[in-house]
């Protein structure tokens, strides 16, 4: 006991050692680890090992690993493309016969072994080969499928990914609706200890899969807060995939959701709705092969079921928020992402005319409650003189100014101060240099966050606390992306934890040099 | 055994819709008369689980009674006519407590769906049932209700007890009932025609509860007291786990579109995966899908109907499984809500390698010429494996194997070799030689030289 705490400590340690550095270098993050073979020919050896999980669980596993490496969980996500003829020869190093098995591969042919249920399987010792080709594009998973009510609850579960032919390394799938910017893995899974206890003990006898209760939940194989750590991280050897989303915004962001256990987990992605383009590894089209993900459904959380796989865009712009996400001040030029609904205005607005209207459909376009920034110029945007308002609706399509030389400041250009704007004057809304509200800490505090901002980029400036502000150089701002089911937020019974990670979105001013995808790609013959 | 090839099938089919055509004419309200009742259901590790089941004691043509006469879980599948707008269910009740019958997604006869309240210890109105029940047996006098449904539409449904729910639909009282737009063709949409149907009808058993009610240990104040502690142990397909050596389920010809009902009535909720194939979703609940969803996998929600249809394009054995991976039977593994799915000819091209081994194999000569072969094993006192000719012909109707992988059959000047391509579940094909040895015996006989795998 005195052991396992001493164990944990120094693993939170060593962890909070090495978010700082992730913190300061963000090196060897985003896009999707796994392993790719030049031959296309796989082998996976199924062996057993332990997996560590963060509040000092230490279990029993079976898993594939890479040759002859240590058992990994998941297994080694395989890396294709389209019409790779595919060889996996499945090693067997446990003690009970073993499968894989691909669903959504059509025509797997398995040779050696004996037969199983659903497929050739490996007897303790031996060797099957298995040979597909991957001839559609998508997010798949393979897992064993021998006993798997037992064997994917102990771990033989991994993700494949197939790229396309057109634009592998931009779309998911031959169509531009797929387009992506980044992206990243959600291979979602869970586990009941007890049942690796019985089996590290040799009493797999003694497992009743109908009374799994899990209470261990994972992406990727880790548990929040390992999703955060680096991968590979030497403190989790057979856990080599992390999680930690990260995008700028306005990028376009392909999150591969896989249903690797027996529960389906919903998975929450804060910040917006995701786009849901395909399921199973087949975009969502009213005409298959043609008209694109066209079917695409808008959700905030996906049920990611038991071995279904989902592709989703998600994206994130701080659009409609209220907020100025570029940190800029009412002096700075506007940049052309800014302006949201934009129209002419329909009678003058100046300092006797206090209201103005819009057509009723434009005005359907400009906040219903809220006061709100409009910028108002006309001739050519932006080449004239503006001027930043506050607005409200008054009724219908009329809107009042609310504020105006008060924190509001006229905007100049060429030395002239706009100030009366006739009929006809264009009028746009925005959200121009107004602060995202963030409570700084004070200076006497001890915060226990590296990730204060202190920053213009979605937050606002001030002094931090001594020796604070350094952590998050980018200006990142966090969303937590997490099953909803928030029971599966702990790990065995401690809180917070689970199934978990932090998505962060980053300032696109391209000063700011723009972060690499830099997966960790084993390659093999 | 040739005879009964797909031509022959098909021309009898035709006359069963002619002769319901013809009949249909003169009814148009279907009926049925049910009969709930108690049986007692085996599972593969032995035990003996008691159920509450439906019987079709009688049906008003054309309704048709499967399993006349027979208590069934789930029970008998209940088949509405394209042509016919009203079902009616005449309920007989031999169980000890009353039940009913609801069809959620059908709408029945409003003024008959009342809920029926009883009074609790403490005074108070608590609903019971959904609609109006049969009483409870008492004596030898069974109760009776009767269900009118007006305006039923097409789709898959499930029919189930409206009474006491948590209880009476776990013991067993529930059933498929479907109807179809047209002959073939499941709705009101070309997307949904098929040339063959598989129903794929899940369910659970809590043998926990299974026992407290028939050892009269359930209800309040006694043992169990309600269902929350609800841990299913076995998972049922159209009744049964799967267990070693169960049957194949025949899911027609390679590019024939056949449709499969995944109806689930227990109260988990359940991902079955087509292994191999894909597969297009129509429907959900009964409810026409404006585009098809093509996937291997379904979320199929407790209580849920869905319509799927399959085009394979090559015969095999493809495996549908519970992705939640219910596939013990209590402890044991090999078991659960998994089927096969036998893409292939009616008269099946495939051996039976667990018992009783035997071979029905359609050949192809140098020729091109399509003959039949079946062998059968016969245990000898050698090692080497024998096979007896039993039947042999040529086929005149190529329909009858369209589905198979053809042997082939050749003659090197002194020996007849027959060279067999076999499907598996799994769809990991073997090949069996045979070679043909003289006998004095009057028979034919063929000696097994090789199996490209060691597992037979
Ligand atoms: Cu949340």
């Amino acid at each position: 006991m005195k052991n396992k705490n001493l164990f944990l400590k120094t693993r939170l340690l060593l962890m909070i050692l090495s978010l700082m550095v992730l913190g300061v270098s963000f090196s060897a993050e985003g896009a999707i680890d796994g392993v790719i073979s030049s031959s296309n020919h796989f082998t996976l050896t199924a062996k057993s090992g332990y997996i560590d999980t963060p509040e000092g669980g230490h279990l029993f596993t079976w898993g594939y690993a890479l040759n002859n490496a240590n058992m990994q969980y998941p297994g080694p996500t395989l890396l294709l493309k389209q019409n790779d003829v595919v060889t996996v020869t499945l090693k067997n190093e446990l003690t009970v016969p073993v499968s894989i098995v691909f669903p959504g591969q059509p025509d797997v042919a398995a040779t050696g072994g004996v037969p199983g249920l659903l497929t050739m399987e490996a007897p303790p010792g031996g060797t099957v080969d298995y040979m597909f080709t991957a001839s559609q594009p998508g997010t798949y998973t393979y897992y064993s499928g021998t006993m798997p009510e037992l064997q994917v609850e102990m771990g033989l579960v991994g993700a494949i990914i197939v790229r396309p032919s057109t634009n592998p390394s931009t779309q998911a799938y031959n169509h531009a609706s797929s387009a992506y910017d980044r992206e990243f893995l959600y291979l979602l899974t869970e586990m009941d200890p007890e049942i690796h206890r019985k089996v590290s003990e040799g009493r797999m006898n003694e497992v009743d899969t109908t009374t799994f209760f899990p209470v261990n939940w994972f992406i990727n194989g880790r548990s929040l807060p390992d999703t955060l750590l680096e991968a590979p991280s030497l403190l989790l050897p057979s856990q080599p995939y992390n999680i930690v989303p990260r995008m700028r915004v306005g990028e376009r962001v392909l999150v591969r959701m896989i249903g690797g256990g027996r529960d389906f987990h919903p998975l929450h992605l804060h910040g917006n709705h995701h786009k849901v383009i395909a399921r199973d590894a087949r975009l969502l089209e009213s005409t298959p092969g043609t008209s694109g993900a066209d079917l695409a459904e808008m959700l905030f959380s996906t049920t990611v079921a038991s071995g279904q796989t989902t592709d989703a865009i998600f994206t994130w712009t701080g659009e409609n928020l209220g907020w100025d996400l570029y940190g800029h001040s009412f002096a700075d030029p506007l940049v052309s992402n800014e302006t949201f609904a934009e129209t002419t205005l329909l009678s003058s607005l100046s300092s006797n005319a206090f209201s103005t209207s819009l057509t009723v459909a434009d005005a359907s376009g400009f906040p219903a409650t809220s006061s709100f920034r409009a910028i108002v110029w006309s001739g050519t945007f932006p080449g004239t003189t503006r001027e930043i308002v506050r607005l409200k609706r008054s009724f219908g399509n009329t809107f009042t100014i609310t504020g105006r030389g008060l924190e509001m400041i006229p905007l100049t250009q060429g030395n002239v101060e706009a100030s009366n704007w006739p009929s006809g004057s264009r009028i746009a809304y925005t959200d121009h240099g107004r602060p995202v509200p963030v409570k700084l800490p004070d200076q006497l505090d001890l915060t226990n966050g590296m990730f204060w901002s202190g920053s213009p980029f979605l937050g606002t400036a001030g002094p931090l606390p001594p020796g604070e502000g350094g952590f998050n150089p980018n200006s990142g701002f966090f969303f937590m992306w997490h099953s909803h089911s928030e029971k599966e937020l702990t790990n065995n019974n401690v809180f917070p934890g689970g199934l978990a990670s932090m998505m962060i979105v980053e300032h696109p001013d391209p000063l700011i040099a723009p972060f690499a995808d830099n997966p960790n790609i084993t390659v093999v013959p | 055994m040739r005879k009964r090839s797909a031509m022959n099938i098909m021309k009898r089919i035709l006359l069963m819709m002619l002769f319901t055509l013809a009949v249909s004419g003169m009814a148009s309200a279907a009926t049925f008369n049910l009969r709930a009742d108690v049986i007692t259901k085996a599972m593969p590790d032995g035990a003996v689980i008691t159920m509450w089941g439906f019987a079709c004691d009688s049906a008003t043509a054309p309704a048709v009674c499967p399993n006349q006469g027979v208590v069934t879980v789930p029970g008998p599948q209940l088949v509405v006519p394209s042509n016919d707008n009203t079902l009616t269910i005449n309920l007989t009740n031999n169980l000890s407590e009353p039940v009913s019958i609801i069809i959620p997604g059908q709408q029945q006869n409003v003024t008959a769906m009342t809920p029926v309240k009883f009074t609790d210890s403490q005074g108070r109105k608590r609903v019971m049932s959904f609609t109006n029940q049969a009483a409870a047996k008492t004596g030898s006098v069974s109760g009776t209700a009767a269900y009118t449904w007006n305006n039923v539409r097409p789709g898959s449904f499930i029919y189930q007890s409206g009474t006491h729910p948590a209880v009476q639909i776990q013991m067993g009282l529930y059933g498929a009932m479907k109807k179809d737009f047209a002959t073939g063709q499941a709705y009101n949409s070309s997307s949904s025609q098929y040339a063959n149907e598989v129903i794929l009808f899940y369910s659970e058993i809590d043998s926990a509860l299974h026992s407290a009610v028939a050892t009269g240990n359930y209800g309040p104040g006694k043992a169990v007291t309600s269902t929350t502690h609800y841990e299913p142990k076995y998972f049922l397909v159209n009744g049964e786990p799967f267990s070693a050596g169960k049957a194949p389920v025949l899911a027609g010809l390679p590019n024939q579109n056949t449709l499969i009902r995944f109806m689930n009535i227990g109260l988990s909720d359940l991902t079955p995966l087509l292994q191999g194939l894909y597969m297009n979703i129509i429907s959900e609940d009964g409810n026409l899908l404006r585009y098809p969803r093509n996937q291997y996998s379904v979320i199929l929600a407790a209580g849920k109907t869905i319509d799927a249809i399959i085009t394979p394009t090559k015969s095999g054995f493809y495996p549908v499984y519970d992705r939640r991976l219910k596939l013990a039977n209590g402890p044991s593994t090999g078991g659960g809500m998994l089927t096969y799915l036998n893409v292939n000819s009616p008269t099946n091209c495939t051996a039976n390698v667990l018992s009783n081994f035997s071979l029905d194999l359609p050949i192809v000569n140098v020729s091109g010429t399509n003959l039949f072969a079946d062998l059968q094993y016969v245990p000898g006192t050698t090692s080497d494996i024998m096979l007896k000719l039993t039947d042999y012909g040529t086929i005149t109707d190529s329909g009858s194997f369209s589905g198979c992988q053809a042997s082939t059959l050749t003659f090197d000047g002194s020996n007849f070799k027959l060279h067999v391509p076999l499907a598996r579940y799994s769809n990991s094909g073997f090949t069996l030689d045979l070679q043909y040895v003289p006998s004095t015996d009057g028979q034919i006989w063929f000696r097994l030289t090789s199996v490209s795998s060691a597992s037979l």
